[in-house]
């Protein structure tokens, strides 16, 4: 129960209407005083009893994507005998308006019931925008009244209504991606045939030699030769992805939604969601406060991990990039592509680049996105060619990697399927 | 706290205010005749300002201003030409604030300036009914007042807040039923304070002072302040004395002015005052007619009510040392029993309890035989879970105390708690009475549950 300053001016009032009835014999004196002291009373005791032998009920989606707009299903249920006036439902709602203020824990207003007869229950939905990826804890909804007069709010929290909310990160679509094969996994014996139409093609025949995969025997050949055949393929798209993701304190510049890790993260999401569209091996390694390791995979089950993670990774690491790509280096296979997510700040660019050159020893393709760090300072003017003269750009370029440049307000679908 | 347009029923409540105060104020020279008159000339001027005010709420123009000052110079011509010459101060002067009140009215918008025009009309109430002619007839204008200042000060504050409420809420629940609310609020206002009214005795520092203090006389300045014409001064004063003793000669007891609730005889004689309103007549001889039947109906009631209150108080004075033990008894118990309860809650003494149950039933065995064990068993159980912190609601049952302890506890402590519960029930519910084997059951697992919490 909270009261509110105007509950004490009325008891001043009150007080003083009182004080003047018992001074002057007057019966509308007492009356007024009375009438006072009503308001008073009800104001402090009706709210508290609205509150009670209410039940609410929330119902929504556990799942959503930024920029979705996801509907809340409230149900109110007066379980009593007596009506309810102005009732205020309240929930925690961390995700609305996160893109502005951040995780915020503030109680929303969801709505008001003006009256809830006896035994009726009110339904009544709530649309909000999924502003920010992140995992969300929902709830308790509250109930809260200060009815009729305002003088004072009783609230209380409901059981049973607490839910959670995971909102991935938004999606672009990419057409295609500048990727290298890697002709070597397909032979080994570790790896079963391409299971996807075109990802690899029946080539010709020639006999067994050690090593070969005994999968890839063909046996009708070998029974009428008398000899193990084994079929050849020429691997079109074995293309397998490394995603690295930067997530060191000081990689990320800018705030909310148009912070380079929001940029970085969305097109990670992406290029997982188009590998895992073209039957391709991804995995992520990123180095946060815990290590965001997901081992390579392929198909749906194994994008939605990599989204999982995506939606609550943030930038609270310590470590510098050039320690992920170290050891990307030396975990990647040959002919392994590794998507680069370069934001970090422009002192680390030696030790970034070294560790570059190892993974490219490695055999790794390198397909790097550099941002360009001063676009995503609140009120810098940016230069085009920051980036391009700079001396990691110049030593990508060294390595044969396939360089993006990304800035704050970029059409990420535009640069990426251009 | 927005700035919100008004909603049309506020202003009938204002209009329906405003009037009725005006109206007390009229009534007090009902024996001249112009009762009637003055209410439709009243009507008509607070009718129009409050439409122009309502329509300037929807939008807002210059045509507002431009009627608050004509009725403003209005009134101010009134007050030289009419009111002046016909009533002198002070009640001229309370004619002037009506018509600066409907000046007002032209631009009355906000929920600030309706109250203020409340305030208004507040002072015009307190002005007649602190009248020396004010008497319990005035009750037929004063009392549809209070109800329509309640309802519209209600109706503004529910009517702000539910707009504040459409305004800043993310969903759109539907603002239906405000109307049930305001009505709601207002009958619940005028309930309770007539209530207050009633049960509120009624003193004065007079009385006080008389009967606390020092010896004074009974009522001293009371009878000066009616016969004086209730403190105003003016042209009118030496001929209102006279007429207050007019009135009360033909029974308008002043019951404004704390005066007695009139008799069937003195009612009908306030009916046949000259110019009473024709429907204020038939009602007032209404209500003298069916006080007569009330009286003869619970004359009997009231005889055996007074008998029971005598015998009551003779029983007081003979058993007051009695009752004084009995109600200090009642006091303790009611210590010592919410003492039990504060005990029962600190951490410690619950640990202690807990080891203690453990020591009393879970080593030695000694519990009590049939249904008391089992609760024993059961008690025990809830100390041993309130330890680690999840006590058992005073509204749960046994079932929701276990879906709570599903929720919190690993899968052996969950086994062993739904057991004991189970025979806990079985116990409790069961036909048949609790056996040896049951309690040694019930025993086995409180001593795992122990061990498993500990």
């Amino acid at each position: 129960m909270r009261l509110r300053s105007r509950f004490w001016i009325l008891c001043g009032f009150a007080l003083a209407a009182y004080s003047a009835a018992i001074s002057r014999e007057q019966s509308l004196a007492w009356f007024l005083a009375a009438l006072m002291s009503a308001s008073l009373l009800t104001g402090l005791l009706w709210p508290r009893w609205l509150i009670q032998r209410l039940s609410v009920r929330r119902a929504g989606p556990q799942r959503a994507l930024e920029g979705d707009a996801v509907t809340f299903h409230i149900e109110v249920h007066n379980r009593g005998w007596l009506p309810r006036f102005m009732l205020e439902l309240f929930d925690q709602l961390p995700f609305v308006d996160a893109a502005e203020l951040g995780v915020n824990q503030g109680d929303k207003l969801l709505g008001g019931i003006a009256s809830l007869p006896a035994g009726s229950v009110r339904r009544f939905e709530v649309s909000l925008l999924c502003e920010k990826r992140g995992f969300y804890r929902l709830g308790p909804v509250s109930l809260a009244s200060s009815f009729p007069l305002g003088l004072a709010e009783a609230r209380t929290a409901t059981k049973h209504t607490f839910q959670s909310l995971t909102i991935y990160p938004r999606v672009f679509p990419i057409v295609s991606l500048p990727l290298f094969g890697a002709p070597s996994q397909i032979h080994r014996g570790a790896y079963c045939l391409p299971e996807g139409a075109g990802a690899a093609e029946f080539s010709g025949m020639r006999e067994y030699r050690r090593g070969d995969n005994p999968r890839h025997v063909h046996w009708p050949t070998t029974a009428r030769l008398n000899e193990l055949m084994v079929k050849e393929f020429e691997p079109l798209a074995s293309a397998c992805l490394y995603i690295a993701l930067d997530l060191a304190k000081d990689a990320n510049i800018g705030r909310g939604q148009h912070s380079s890790l929001e940029y970085a993260i969305r097109i990670a999401a992406s290029v997982a969601g188009y590998a895992c569209r073209q039957n391709m091996h991804s995995r992520v390694l990123a180095q946060g406060a815990e290590t965001l390791r997901i081992a390579s995979g392929k198909g749906d089950f194994h994008y939605q991990g990599i989204l999982d993670a995506l939606a609550v990774a943030d930038s609270n690491g310590r470590a510098p990039y050039a320690e992920v790509i170290t050891e990307i280096a030396l975990n990647c296979l040959p002919g392994e592509t590794v998507l680069l997510l370069l934001a970090e700040p422009p002192h680390r660019d030696a030790a970034t680049l070294q560790a570059l050159a190892l993974l490219r020893a490695q055999g790794a393709y390198l397909f790097a996105v550099l941002f360009d760090r001063d676009s995503f300072f609140p009120g810098a003017i940016p230069s085009k060619n920051a980036v391009r003269n700079s001396p990691l750009a110049a030593g990508l370029l060294e390595l044969g990697a396939h360089c993006l440049t990304v800035r704050k307000g970029d059409d990420l679908t535009r640069l990426f399927n251009s | 706290m927005s700035n919100v347009t008004l909603f049309a029923p506020l202003y009938l409540g204002l209009f329906a205010a405003q009037l009725l105060a005006v109206a007390c104020n009229a009534f007090l020279d009902i024996g001249y005749g112009g009762f009637e008159r003055e209410m439709l000339f009243w009507s008509f001027v607070f009718g129009v300002t409050l439409y122009v005010g309502w329509r300037q709420s929807r939008k807002p123009n210059a045509l507002g201003s431009a009627w608050q000052k004509g009725v403003l110079f209005f009134g101010l011509a009134l007050f030289v030409l009419v009111f002046l010459p016909l009533w002198g101060l002070p009640r001229a002067g309370l004619y002037l604030l009506a018509m600066l009140q409907a000046s007002y009215n032209c631009v009355t918008i906000s929920g600030r300036q309706l109250r203020l025009g409340l305030l208004v009309s507040l002072a015009l109430v307190l002005f007649a009914a602190s009248h020396f002619r004010a008497d319990w007839t005035m009750l037929f204008y004063l009392a549809p007042y209070l109800v329509a200042a309640v309802y519209t000060l209600v109706g503004e504050q529910i009517h702000r807040r539910g707009n504040d409420l459409r305004q800043t809420s993310l969903g759109r629940p539907g603002g239906k039923g405000q109307g049930v609310a305001i009505l709601a609020a207002t009958a619940a206002i005028m309930f309770v304070g007539g209530s207050l009214y009633l049960i509120t005795p009624q003193v004065n520092w007079p009385y006080l002072e008389w009967r606390f203090g020092q010896q004074s006389l009974r009522n001293p300045g009371g009878g000066i302040e009616q016969d004086g014409g209730g403190g105003q001064t003016g042209a009118g004063k030496a001929d209102d004395g006279g007429e207050a003793e007019q009135n009360r000669g033909r029974g308008g007891a002043p019951v404004l002015l704390g005066g007695h609730w009139p008799n069937p005889r003195e009612m009908r004689a306030a009916a046949r005052r000259p110019h009473m309103p024709r429907w204020q007549a038939a009602a007032i001889d209404r209500a003298a007619d069916f006080s007569e039947s009330a009286r003869q109906i619970l004359q009997p009631v009231m005889i055996g009510l007074f008998d029971w209150w005598e015998w009551l108080k003779r029983w007081l004075r003979e058993h007051w040392f009695a009752l004084l033990l009995g109600v200090l008894a009642s006091i303790l118990a009611a210590m010592l029993i919410a003492l039990r309860a504060w005990i029962g809650e600190i951490p410690w003494v619950v640990w202690l309890l807990s080891r203690w149950d453990y020591l009393n039933l879970g080593v030695f065995g000694r519990h009590s035989a049939g249904e008391m064990g089992a609760r024993q068993y059961y008690r025990a159980m809830e100390r041993l879970f309130t330890l680690t912190g999840l006590p058992r609601a005073p509204t749960a049952n046994t079932r929701e105390y276990l879906a709570d302890i599903r929720r919190r506890h690993r899968e052996d402590v969950l086994r062993s708690a739904a057991e004991l519960t189970r025979l806990f029930e079985q116990a409790r519910y069961a036909a048949q009475p609790v056996g040896e084997q049951s309690q040694h059951s019930m025993r086995q697992l409180y001593r795992a549950l122990y061990r498993l919490q500990r």
